[in-house]
């Protein structure tokens, strides 16, 4: 990542392990080269914001679920730790 | 997509990348620079000639690993370059433009303190051939050069 850019936090990898996917079959849905997939995954390239949609469209998710400023918590702390906290409310 | 380098070299991880385009770079000026030293020493001829071939050699092997491994990422050339194949080549341009300055700048400072203190120069082909090489082979291959230098340890395959 160049210099001074912020990281970009993401959950490529959970959801495409989720799904069954190799890097490559993944970057050719994306219509990208497969080491960029590991290159987004790893944090050293953060996508554009075509791409970030592309990858969205393509996990029927909205992006802030994927992509985000700070680190990422489990996905199922997200939705059952919110589902938790409003039933003790 | 089409995988964009099926280069041997494409598995260099990045330190050793770093050391083949440091020997690239400065193996020729020091060759050129060597010679004259050996010459004015007054060594042999033979051992002038072993010595400079060598280094040329060195020379020439890392500037041709460094541009094959980067060559189809930047003249896109029978490869697709995705978008951060080509932001990465952005940089390479930019940090070879950079290099292509520093170079150019120290030059002409050495060679304008080399002349403002009483020494003189003549141009002809001993002076000039080293200087025409270096502008053909180097400004070239200076983009690839510098994307072999940027670009990160790719990822392991999963």
């Amino acid at each position: 990542m160049p210099n001074g850019e912020r990281r970009v936090y993401n959950r490529l990898e959970v959801l495409r392990v989720e799904r069954g996917l190799s890097r490559r079959q993944l970057a050719d849905q994306l219509d990208i080269n497969h080491q960029t997939v590991g290159y987004i995954e790893r944090g050293d390239y953060n996508p554009s914001l075509d791409l970030a949609l592309r990858i969205a469209e393509l996990f029927l998710l909205p992006i802030e679920a994927i992509f985000g400023r700070s680190p990422m918590q489990p996905l199922s702390s997200a939705i059952f730790g919110d589902q938790r906290r409003q039933s003790v409310q | 997509m089409t995988n964009r380098c099926a280069s041997p070299f494409e598995r260099l991880r990045r330190p050793r990348r770093r050391l083949v385009v440091v020997v690239g770079l400065v193996g020729y000026p020091l060759s050129v620079v060597l010679l004259r030293l050996f010459k004015a020493a007054g060594l042999s001829r033979w051992l002038i000639l072993g010595i400079f071939l060598a280094a040329m050699a060195l020379t020439v092997a890392a500037v041709c690993v460094g541009y094959g491994w980067a060559r189809g990422r930047i003249d896109g050339r029978g490869v697709r370059l995705d978008e951060r194949d080509r932001a990465l080549r952005e940089q390479a341009y930019v940090r070879a433009q950079r290099v292509l300055e520093l170079i150019l700048v120290a030059a002409v400072v050495a060679l304008g303190l080399y002349l403002t203190t009483g020494h003189t120069m003549r141009l002809n082909a001993n002076t000039f051939l080293p200087v025409l090489m270096w502008v053909v082979v180097y400004i070239p291959a200076l983009p690839a050069l510098m994307l072999a230098w940027i670009e990160p340890n790719p990822p392991a395959d999963a």
